[in-house]
């Protein structure tokens, strides 16, 4: 997920500015994320999850939730995160994702710093790209 | 007619609308006038990649260009496709002496001198374009909405209604009916045309938010509810911030407000809420109830149904409405994490409730 969110953030919201047709199926596959993402939080899945995981991938489904909750005006994405505690951690990701020009240029570099603040920077390891 | 054989065209310098002049050049014929005028034209030659010349006296203003592929036409439209709409409207003002038949200038002029409230000039138009082509139904619309706007209802309906009787499937025509009949206030009538346009353009978001807007004032709550959810999703900007409004108008049609301004059944529905958060003793089980009903909300619930369809695991009391999980979200957000917005809208009516509470 570290490897696909932050930039993926950064596609949808391309293709929301640059392709309005595409907007109403692009929301429905959103909505869709935002749910099956929530279903972390549940109970069930808490007892099945080493809790260092879990919390990273709540932090970055809180991040997601918040972004998409704020340009679709649906609060309510972003309050199993709250009940959670995990929405300041999904905050924090987003500060950091702030910080970088959305561009392919900064992907690697913004994959590893959600990584790093994370604490799993260190499992991560970049290879050259050899086509 | 074929518009690039024309070269050149004269006008009166009094012809000239001179608020697209800087301020100081805004004095008929004066030299600042004449040079101002001269730059005007430049950069539309420039725009349209054309060799041109403006001679301006003090009476008169000549344009000559070369001849080219350049359609001077499209150019004017091409302006008020961009939202240049008083310099496109100019420009294709000047072009209407040459071209005083040509469908295709009248159509735009017309719409760009609507958009602009030049509303008599835009009917001018728009009637000699209906005239010169009866079956240019885009035409029709925008002479209907331009005589709508000047609050001439009946020669609107009349044209809007000829395009949907020939034309049904003609979207513009369907919702702008719709629309007109809305703002005479036959919300019956304008229910049937607007269904027809989202059901034609289920995208159109513009047309969902007036089919929102006008079930909500025929009361009918739940239909506007579901609509206007639609309409917020397929909307941005002001058009999302009004779906957003009506939608709240959905909850204060059902929950009427006291003279505090606070809704009564809305407190009530709070102080169950955190009765039910506070017998649960154990924080832990709490939280999980809060969060299993977050999740539950998250996936959308309807707040108005009447029935109890919700189980929530953790709560003995049974079923749920849609509103009582409602009103644990809000309470149980609240109590962990004050001052986060729920999207319900219920900040005052949970001050009181949180009051009525500690009161007991």
């Amino acid at each position: 997920m570290v490897r696909s969110v932050p930039v993926g953030i950064w596609v949808d919201q391309d293709l929301r500015a640059r392709f309005p047709d595409l907007r109403a199926a692009q929301e429905q596959a959103i909505r869709r994320q935002v749910d099956t993402q929530a279903q972390v939080v549940s109970l069930r899945v808490r007892e099945d999850v080493p809790a260092p995981a879990l919390r990273a991938n709540c932090a970055i489904n809180a991040a997601f939730a918040k972004v998409w909750s704020v340009e679709f005006n649906e609060p309510g994405w972003c309050l199993p995160y709250v009940v959670d505690g995990s929405a300041a951690g999904g905050e924090a990701l987003l500060g950091i994702l702030d910080g970088f020009l959305a561009t392919p240029a900064s992907d690697r570099r913004v994959i590893q710093a959600w990584a790093d603040h994370l604490g799993f920077g260190h499992w991560l390891k970049w290879i050259q790209h050899s086509p | 007619m074929n518009s690039n054989a024309v070269d050149s065209f004269t006008i009166s310098t009094e012809g000239f609308d001179v608020s697209l002049l800087p301020e100081g050049a805004r004095v008929v014929g004066s030299p600042e006038f004449q040079s101002a005028v001269s730059r005007f034209f430049e950069s539309q030659f420039l725009e349209m990649g054309v060799n041109g010349q403006v001679v301006v006296s003090p009476e008169t203003i000549r344009v000559t260009w070369a001849q080219s592929g350049a359609d001077p036409i499209e150019a004017g439209i091409e302006k008020l496709q961009r939202g240049q709409l008083k310099e496109g409207c100019q420009w294709l003002e000047l072009l209407r002496a040459r071209f005083p038949d040509s469908e295709k200038l009248l159509q735009g002029l017309g719409i760009g001198l609507s958009e602009l409230g030049e509303l008599d000039r835009a009917i001018e138009c728009l009637e000699r374009l209906v005239e010169l082509a009866p079956g240019n139904h885009h035409g029709r619309v925008a002479l209907g909405v331009a005589l709508g706007r000047h609050g001439d209802w009946i020669a609107a309906e009349r044209q809007l209604r000829q395009v949907v009787e020939q034309v049904p499937d003609d979207v513009w025509g369907q919702k702008n009916l719709g629309g007109i009949l809305f703002r005479q206030g036959r919300l019956s009538e304008a229910v049937a045309p607007l269904e027809k346009a989202v059901q034609l353009a289920p995208k159109d978001g513009h047309a969902w938010l007036v089919l929102g807007e006008t079930l909500l004032a025929l009361n009918e709550i739940g239909r506007a509810r579901g609509v206007l959810q639609k309409a917020r999703t397929l909307t941005k900007g002001q058009l999302q911030d009004k779906a957003v409004a009506l939608l709240d108008q959905t909850l204060d049609a059902l929950f009427t407000r006291d003279a505090d301004g606070l809704r009564p059944e809305v407190v009530d529905g709070l102080v169950w809420a955190l009765r039910v958060l506070a017998g649960m003793g154990d924080s832990k089980a709490r939280q999980q109830l809060v969060l299993r009903a977050a999740l539950l909300g998250q996936s959308g619930i309807d707040l108005l149904a009447p029935e109890p369809v919700h189980s929530l695991d953790g709560y003995a009391g049974g079923p749920l409405t849609g509103f009582q999980v409602g009103c644990l979200i809000h309470a149980g957000v609240q109590g962990l994490s004050p001052g986060t917005k729920t999207g319900l809208d219920w900040e005052a009516e949970y001050d009181r409730a949180v009051e009525r509470s500690k009161a007991v």
